[in-house]
């Protein structure tokens, strides 16, 4: 078995390495010259925010925590088909 | 033996993925379309999320913890990488055909576009 | 000894003060409607950085949910763009 001490040489830089993937990701929602590449963008954040909640997990240690990915995985694609209805919708009126 | 070999193979799927995601978010940046930003945001989210997912959920099931405590992240994260699997190229897809639609984004260096040909051909 | 989850959760807390503050001088309505779901995720990133994970399932829901909805529903019966 391995101890749950080992883990703590594996996760911080793990977490570095996504914490630095979030700020670049970041800086394109908030720039994005349309509102397509906002939201795209906003899909790859989210995705990158769920591995981030399972890192925090093992580093409290705690497993209650890990029941927030779920909902939040789902919710996120309910924006891209709102704002492609919108699109579709305004250009028809 | 195999606790070791669980663990270490889920260490490899998860910072193979953060290399993966690092990749995606300066290509996200350096791509000057958004149609060529489709490439890096499927890298992103696949790559980038589906990857390091699995990783922890393999990586839990070599720890020396209760067994709610593994089976739960591990549950948690399989189903939101079957989540992720299954909406992340869907939410894409529409979003791509509704901005060629509505004209919001142009395909700017193109030498012929059929899809618009096709599309004013239909009104 | 840094306390990790703290630092990210200080750098989410900042982008989303950014979001908000961008939100609020924009004018293009639709993109002000992305930049406030910017903001409740990070907010709800937050929240998990402070052991409360009940409270993230609610805020999801309505922060990016029903509030880009109803928001969205609006925005098809009027300008999109402000003065």
């Amino acid at each position: 078995m391995v101890s749950l001490a080992e883990l703590n040489y594996v996760l911080p830089a793990a977490i570095s390495i996504f914490t630095l993937a979030m700020v670049i990701y970041t800086y394109r929602v908030m720039k994005g010259p349309t509102v397509p590449d906002m939201v795209l963008a906003l899909d790859a954040l989210t995705v990158d925010l769920i591995v981030l909640f399972m890192l925090i997990t093992l580093y409290y240690g705690t497993p209650y925590l890990a029941i927030g990915a779920i909902p939040l995985s789902a919710w996120v694609f309910i924006l891209d088909i709102f704002v492609a209805k919108y699109l579709l919708e305004a250009k028809k009126k | 033996m195999i606790d070791q070999i669980l663990f270490w193979f889920g260490v490899a799927l998860l910072f193979m993925g953060g290399v993966l995601d690092v990749i995606a978010s300066v290509g996200m940046n350096r791509f000057r379309n958004f149609y060529l930003r489709l490439h890096a945001a499927t890298i992103g989210s696949i790559g980038g999320g589906v990857y390091p997912l699995v990783g922890v959920a393999i990586l839990v099931l070599g720890l020396d913890v209760p067994s709610t405590f593994k089976y739960y992240i591990t549950g948690s994260a399989l189903i939101s990488a079957l989540i992720v699997v299954l909406t992340s190229p869907a939410g894409s897809h529409i979003l791509a055909k509704a901005a060629h639609k509505s004209r919001e984004v142009l395909p700017k260096p193109a030498i012929v576009d059929r899809l618009k040909e096709k599309e004013v051909n239909e009104e | 000894m840094i306390h990790i989850p703290l630092l990210i959760g200080s750098i989410g807390s900042t982008a989303a003060l950014i979001a908000a503050i961008l939100a609020m001088f924009e004018k293009d309505l639709l993109k002000a409607i992305v930049l406030s779901g910017i903001e409740s995720i990070f907010t709800a990133f937050l929240l998990v950085v402070l052991l409360a994970p009940d409270l993230l399932i609610a805020y999801v829901a309505v922060g990016l949910g029903i509030n880009s909805v109803i928001l969205i529903y609006a925005l098809l019966r009027g300008e999109r763009y402000e003065e």
